[in-house]
């Protein structure tokens, strides 16, 4: 009875070590599974640190530069910068690209179709002579100024502006001029004529960096800030 | 005359000498002493007047930084001018006008594609100030291009 009892026994603790040893390996089996898992996620957020970080790197090389056409030669194009200064723009047949922007829209065009006196926007890693360029824009090259009204031709519709620079430039004011007067009041841009433009005023102005035929720049938009605001001070 | 009132008498008028010598001496001692107070300038007590100095704050754009190859087409330029300088903010494609009310300043700011030449003016309410200017070359390339 009692070797039968110690055989049951024996037999239990037998059956609980087997079941134990699995339950071990099972647990072991999930511990390095998650830990495998874990391993993984963290080698997936480096890669992505690894891929942001070049990125970014590659945003902060890429730089724009921009100029007047002065040369086209085979692979490289000269340009005189906004500072006057020679830039090199090397060109690459197979990776370099052509746009031209119009009236906030972009249209591919060819290496032939850029000329002498385009104005260039160019994109692309700079080196040590100028740029190396990934993409090169046709733009339109703007003057933004302001200065103070000396003149006025009411025959003629132009104004005579010295700028803040001491430069006089006059200003043809065509149709399509957007006009705009600052209400002294409530400090709103209010929409004006040529009328209500007086001599001593300030003016704010865009217009095309190109003379039209009566050796005057035509003014795409005008901002008056009437003198009696500073007066008023 | 007697012997005693010989010396009594030169006494007399050797001591009436001498006191009206001292008086003449002390008498034109404090005429002189008023000449010089009226030929010297009047001591006068010195008061300070706090002077109020008008310093100007200078423009400065915190952002975008200038030549920004963009890839929005919009932007927030943050700077700081003048309290109460009238701002004017113009490009090719936008006019923006306030009045500065806090020392810094930030405006959402559009783009059009290609280059945004952006000039920056600052008038400062007190006039004797001088207006300040920034233009800032900013590009907007997308990157879909």
């Amino acid at each position: 009875m009692r070797k039968k009892f110690f055989l049951r026994f024996i037999t239990l603790v037998i059956s609980f070590l087997f079941l134990l040893d699995f339950f071990i390996l099972a647990s072991e089996k999930i511990t390095s599974d998650s830990a495998k898992k874990e391993s993984e996620k963290e080698v997936e957020i480096l890669k992505e640190k690894i891929a942001s970080k070049v990125a970014e790197l590659r945003q902060e090389n890429k730089q724009v530069i921009s100029g007047k056409i002065v040369a086209i030669k085979q692979g490289e194009i000269e340009i005189v910068n906004n500072n006057n200064e020679k830039k090199i723009v090397s060109i690459d047949d197979l990776l370099t690209k052509y746009y031209s922007i119009n009236l906030n829209q972009k249209r591919e065009i060819n290496f032939s179709d850029l000329k002498k006196d385009d104005y260039i926007v160019v994109s692309g890693i700079i080196n040590d002579k100028g740029i190396n360029a990934d993409m090169i824009f046709v733009d339109e090259k703007y003057i933004v100024d302001f200065g103070k009204i000396m003149e006025i031709n009411k025959e003629e519709y132009w104004l005579k502006v010295v700028t803040s620079t001491n430069e006089t430039i006059s200003l043809d004011i065509e149709t399509f001029t957007k006009q705009w007067l600052l209400n002294i009041k409530s400090l709103e841009l209010e929409k004006t004529g040529f009328s209500k433009i007086k001599e001593g005023d300030t003016i704010h102005f865009v217009v095309r960096d190109k003379k039209n035929e009566n050796n005057r720049f035509s003014a795409q938009k005008i901002v008056i800030i009437p003198q009696e605001y500073f007066l008023k001070q | 005359m007697k012997k005693e009132t010989f010396l009594a008498a030169f006494f007399g008028v050797f001591f009436g000498l001498v006191f009206s010598f001292l008086l003449l001496a002390n008498i034109s001692q404090n005429q002189l002493e008023q000449k010089t107070k009226q030929l010297l300038p009047q001591k006068k007590e010195v008061s300070i007047i706090p002077v109020k100095t008008t310093s100007l704050k200078t423009l400065t754009i915190n952002t975008p930084k200038n030549f920004l190859a963009a890839e929005r087409e919009e932007i927030i330029i943050e700077g700081e001018a003048e309290k109460d300088a009238l701002i004017v903010i113009q490009s090719p494609i936008k006019d923006l006008v306030f009045q500065n009310k806090k020392e810094k300043f930030k405006v959402n700011f559009p783009l059009a594609l290609g280059e945004n030449i952006i000039k920056v003016v600052a008038y400062p309410k007190n006039r004797n100030l001088k207006t300040q200017e920034k233009t800032l070359y900013i590009y907007y390339l997308p990157k879909e291009i």
